[in-house]
């Protein structure tokens, strides 16, 4: 050993190192491979359907990208709707939304496709030097139910490395590399695309064969964004987004009116306007979470969106929402979200009264702030 | 808030600490300090978000280190010598005209990837020698490839701050091009003069080129393959998107320094190889150990209490923060700068011209190239033309840095009369 160790003078010093990699690759795997575990998404009484992105795009089947997509028919005539939840998987409140509707909503008229975890992927880990969380809990009427705080983007797992620039395959926009794997800058995607242009085609086909009238894309945004706790809609679905916008003012929730940007290109409410006929509809919620204001980053700011800094910030005047000691909690805003589907479906169903699209099951904007959102889990 | 300035009061001092007192290496502190932060913060010891802040410049390790291999293999087969010889018998006679090219030259790869080191381990590489047969002293070359590269960098068609920052506030990357050409090209050749004509020995010139003349054993042009190849996966994925497929960086060089081989004169491209990464492990270890850093602050709350204190100055002295912020920030990374205050500061802005604000932005962010702990650009420069202080090569570009900030300023302050004028 003592000749080994003269021949190799820096063999224990490599082995110490070697060792120590390991152990904390060791710690860290079980970590890791637990976020590649699905959440538990229980069917509600509305589900009369669990089907997949590769029953549309078969291209998907059996990748980290097929996600379930839950379809709750009324058996009734009516129209069609495409709830998208977990496009950004840090953005809880949109795919709680959906979560809510697929364990909650019976439908009455028409039917509808909800998915959950749009970016399956992006779920399975967090964002680089974030910071963030990588599960919290929320106290359910049935117990704790745990759920993964993921990414913005794809894993890159699913999709490495990133290029210099992310040109969009249809418009030709160039944009940051990082974006390539941000699923709203991939629609409407391609066949032959990378890993998220193809989760983003299976998106655009379903909606293509489904005949789907109305997508709302749900999503949160950090409170110094301008476009929050708004509704941002496609040139087609401004009358009833505006509609739907003056309903909720009615019912105490004050909701911004964004039309699309045209220059704007690889997100929901731009092309899936253009490429399909559905009303291309995307609601943004304040989420402090996501913000680079932001001070402690834990569980506790993902669930109460309580936070000093932007406390602080909102004195500056830095922010475009309302901002106290409350913050913004997850209920609060489930229950915009929540609130926002229920008018634009309302203001679909009254402009088109041959094709309504109804449900029953969800509380009301009041009852999700009132602690609601345990309630219903 | 009093909090987390305590905590980045105790994470500069450990650092510096670490560094300077116990005499450890800069990533090994980094680490340390980066462990340290959250135990203070009584967040234990959070494993999982450590190691997943290593992560987050595992693309840019990876790029320095085929790079490096790659700049080995062209050393290797003669390019390197030849391409100096050729370039100089050239341009010799006029070192005027031969900075300007030479500057527009490092420049390039960094104008179509938009990374700094992507200029200096590319064509910083094969100038290098000719700016130290030019007579320059070996901190001013390394000060002149710096300045030229971070000017590639926000050079156009490829700003990657101006993007990022776009992709915050929800700005397309379209109508940039002119304002940057007008902002970059100008000062990265003034830089180049202000920095380096005085030390050009014209004595010294030409004598190399009469011994570059008399050089017998030329390379051929089958040795420039692997220069030919690096350009064509470059600019090709950037110029034919639709199909083009695009290798990424570190495949770039591989393929390129693979061809470098078929090529030249024969070398031992194993030993090569390992001379290029231990060379360039250092800079790797210390980008991993910021990537550490950066999520211990985000986590505690220390990067929150930056931005919000940046934001917290009266309007007036808004422009000073950004002149000041923007540049430190850029020590740990120029892009996490344009991510984290780039975007804060353009919504702070939105009543001003969005293309000369985010011009500026990048301009004035990308000075932060120069700025410790991390100092990428001089650094890999040190280690490319073995300049032993990178501190050296930073004290040179300062001064044009500062030059650049105070444009960078101006652009903010008369951003709309420049917007009009220029009918942007």
């Amino acid at each position: 050993m003592d000749s080994t160790v003269k021949k190799f003078p820096r063999l224990p010093l490599s082995l110490g190192l070697v060792a120590a990699v390991c152990l904390v690759l060791g710690l860290v795997i079980p970590s890791d491979l637990e976020m590649r575990k699905p959440d538990t998404i229980r069917k509600g009484p509305g589900v009369t359907e669990v089907k997949r992105l590769s029953d549309w795009f078969p291209g998907l089947k059996g990748s980290a990208g097929d996600s379930e997509v839950y379809v709750l028919d009324s058996g009734k005539p009516g129209g069609s709707a495409l709830v998208i939840g977990g496009t950004h998987p840090n953005e809880p409140a949109g795919w709680m939304t959906a979560i809510i509707l697929v364990e909650n909503a019976k439908p009455e008229s028409g039917k509808l496709f909800i998915i959950t975890n749009a970016n399956a992927s992006g779920f399975t880990h967090t964002d680089y030097m974030e910071g963030e969380p990588r599960h919290f809990t929320i106290l359910g009427a049935s117990g704790p139910r745990k759920f993964r705080f993921g990414s913005r983007a794809t894993s890159p797992v699913d999709q490495w490395p990133d290029p210099d620039i992310y040109v969009h395959a249809a418009s030709g926009q160039r944009l940051s590399g990082s974006e390539t794997r941000n699923l709203n800058r991939a629609y409407p995607g391609r066949p032959d695309g990378t890993f998220t242009e193809k989760v983003t085609f299976a998106i655009t086909s379903m909606i293509l064969a489904e005949r789907i009238d109305v997508t709302v894309d749900l999503h949160e945004a950090s409170p110094e964004y301008p476009v929050i706790n708004a509704i941002v809609a496609h040139d087609r679905a401004m009358k009833v987004a505006s509609v739907a916008v003056l309903n909720l003012e009615f019912d105490g929730v004050t909701m911004g009116l964004e039309p699309s940007p045209v220059k704007l290109h690889g997100l929901s409410h731009r092309e899936l306007g253009d490429a399909t006929d559905t009303l291309a509809i995307l609601m943004e919620a304040a989420n402090p979470s996501q913000g680079r204001l932001r001070g402690v980053t834990d569980e506790a700011l993902i669930l109460k969106g309580q936070d000093p800094f932007y406390l602080k910030a909102k004195a500056l005047g830095r922010l475009f929402v309302p901002y106290d000691a409350k913050g913004w909690p997850l209920e609060t805003r489930v229950g915009r979200h929540a609130a926002g589907l229920a008018a634009i479906f309302a203001a679909w169903s009254e402009q088109h009264p041959d094709r309504p699209i109804t449900y029953e099951g969800i509380p009301s904007y009041d009852e999700f702030v009132a602690g609601g959102l345990g309630k219903l889990l | 808030m009093t909090t987390q300035f305590l905590l980045l009061a105790f994470m500069v001092l450990a650092f510096v600490g670490l560094v300077l007192v116990a005499k450890l290496p800069v990533s090994l502190s980094l680490v340390i300090t980066a462990v340290a932060l959250p135990l203070l913060a009584g967040r234990g010891i959070p494993l999982d978000q450590l190691v997943e802040g290593m992560f987050g410049y595992l693309d840019t390790g990876l790029v320095l280190i085929t790079a490096m291999i790659f700049l080995k293999v062209i050393e290797g087969n003669g390019l390197l010598a030849g391409l100096t010889r050729s370039i100089t018998l050239r341009f010799g006679s006029s070192p005027l005209l031969l900075l300007v090219a030479l500057t527009i030259v490092i420049m390039f790869p960094g104008m179509i990837t938009g990374s700094c080191t992507a200029s200096v381990l590319g064509t910083g590489t094969l100038v290098s020698p000719i700016l130290l047969a030019m007579g320059m002293p070996l901190p001013v070359v390394g000060a002149v490839i710096s300045s030229a590269a971070v000017y590639g960098m926000i050079a156009p068609p490829v700003n990657i701050p101006i993007m990022i920052i776009g992709g915050g506030i929800d700005l397309p990357y379209i109508g940039f091009d002119g304002v940057l050409a007008l902002v970059s090209f100008p000062l990265a050749i003034l830089t180049t003069l202000i920095i380096g004509y005085r030390h050009v020995d014209r004595t010294a010139l030409a004598n190399v080129i009469e011994s570059k003349r008399a050089e017998t054993g030329s390379v051929g042009l089958a040795a420039y393959l692997p220069l030919l190849v690096a350009v064509i996966l470059m600019v090709g994925p950037k110029a034919f998107p639709t199909w083009f497929p695009d290798p990424r960086m570190p495949l770039t060089f591989m393929i390129s320094a693979a061809s470098g081989l078929l090529v030249g004169r024969r070398f031992d491209v194993v030993r090569a190889a390992r001379a290029g990464v231990s060379e360039i492990l250092p800079v790797v270890g210390i980008l991993f150990g910021v990537g550490m850093l950066i999520e211990m602050m985000t986590m505690t709350g220390i990067r929150g209490a930056i931005v919000v204190g940046a934001l917290s100055v009266p309007p007036a002295l808004m422009l000073a923060v950004i002149a000041v912020s923007l540049p430190l920030f850029g020590g740990i990374s120029v892009y996490g700068g344009a991510s984290v205050l780039g975007v804060p500061f353009a919504l702070a802005l939105l009543g001003q011209n969005q293309i000369v604000v985010l011009s500026a932005l990048s301009l004035i962010g990308a000075m932060g190239s120069y700025m410790p702990p991390v100092a990428l650009t001089p650094v890999v420069t040190a280690q490319l033309i073995c300049e032993p202080r990178y501190g050296r090569i930073v004290k040179l570009a300062l001064l044009p840095a500062v030059l650049a900030v105070l444009v960078g300023v101006a652009m903010l302050v008369w951003a709309n009369p420049i917007a009009k004028f220029l009918g942007v």
